[in-house]
């Protein structure tokens, strides 16, 4: 699914881009008028779709510059990876609870607690051990990657499988 | 006499920033993009996932990020980079609110970026 998803997300962009070049090439020539394409009528129906993959909008903590918010796939692939990165894991379902947000009805405050569903190797001999360095591991992405630094993290192992 | 920088111009400088795999727009900017062309508004500088309002002074930018750096990184780097831009192309001089450059993370790459520019 996840590879589906950044497929998806590759097929999307390539499409963005060769609208974005045909505009530009046409406003090059002085012709400002719509373009209705087929190409660009392809892109109401994919920017659809890829607002059902996005999701909500989730508020960060601001940069120096000013203010981001990450879709809810983007910060799931983020906690996904961190999962990922521990020998043997293998990330399952995230979810996340927020703080309020500020307003709209797409938009979700920043991230208070998230919970990790995970499988893991059935040679691991120590499981408790191995949620805390899970826990690690998304606490450290949380905070090096987006600022997030006082997001509760929730480990499950919800399955074993083999190695 | 400075010359307001274009849509594309915007694009060409979102795209320039290591880290930054394209615009990926959500349906708003979508919409806002057609509705400029429809109403055949030459001084429109909305794109597909650029939105830039000029008598608030704020930018929204959805884009596509690839691991090359942590996310935040990108994305303060990203947001200099159009306020420069804005900023240089400001055709009235004289002081002037900063602009606010909102940017919106819609996926990151499951893998590295091959690297370099990829605007075709």
């Amino acid at each position: 699914m996840h590879d589906s998803d950044d497929a998806a997300t590759q097929r999307y962009l390539e499409l963005i881009r060769s609208v974005h070049d045909e505009w530009t090439s046409l406003e090059e020539q002085g012709d400002h008028s719509v373009q209705l394409s087929a190409t660009a009528l392809s892109t109401i129906k994919e920017s659809v779709r890829a607002d059902v993959r996005h999701g909500a909008q989730v508020q960060m903590p601001p940069t120096a510059a000013g203010p981001y918010t990450l879709s809810e796939l983007a910060l799931r692939t983020l906690v996904r990876r961190a999962v990922d990165s521990v020998p043997g894991v293998i990330a399952l379902r995230t979810t996340v609870e927020h703080e309020p947000g500020e307003n709209g009805l797409r938009t979700r405050g920043t991230p208070a607690r998230i919970r990790c569903r995970i499988s893991a190797p059935a040679t691991s001999s120590d499981l408790l051990q191995l949620a805390d360095d899970v826990r690690a591991a998304v606490t450290s992405a949380c905070r090096d990657q987006v600022g997030l630094d006082s997001t509760v993290v929730d480990i499950h192992i919800e399955d074993i499988h083999e190695h | 006499m400075s010359t307001e920088t274009t849509a594309a111009d915007l694009l060409a400088v979102v795209h320039a920033v290591p880290g930054v795999q394209g615009v990926e727009p959500g349906i708003t900017t979508t919409l806002r993009a057609l509705d400029a062309r429809l109403r055949r508004d030459s001084t429109s500088r909305d794109r597909y996932g650029l939105h830039v309002d000029a008598a608030a002074r704020t930018v929204v930018i959805e884009v596509a990020l690839a691991p090359v750096a942590p996310v935040r990184d990108i994305v303060e780097a990203l947001q200099t980079a159009v306020q420069d831009a804005l900023d240089d192309s400001d055709a009235t001089p004289g002081p002037e609110r900063p602009w606010e450059v909102t940017v919106r993370v819609q996926s990151i790459s499951a893998r590295p970026a091959d690297g370099g520019d990829r605007r075709s």
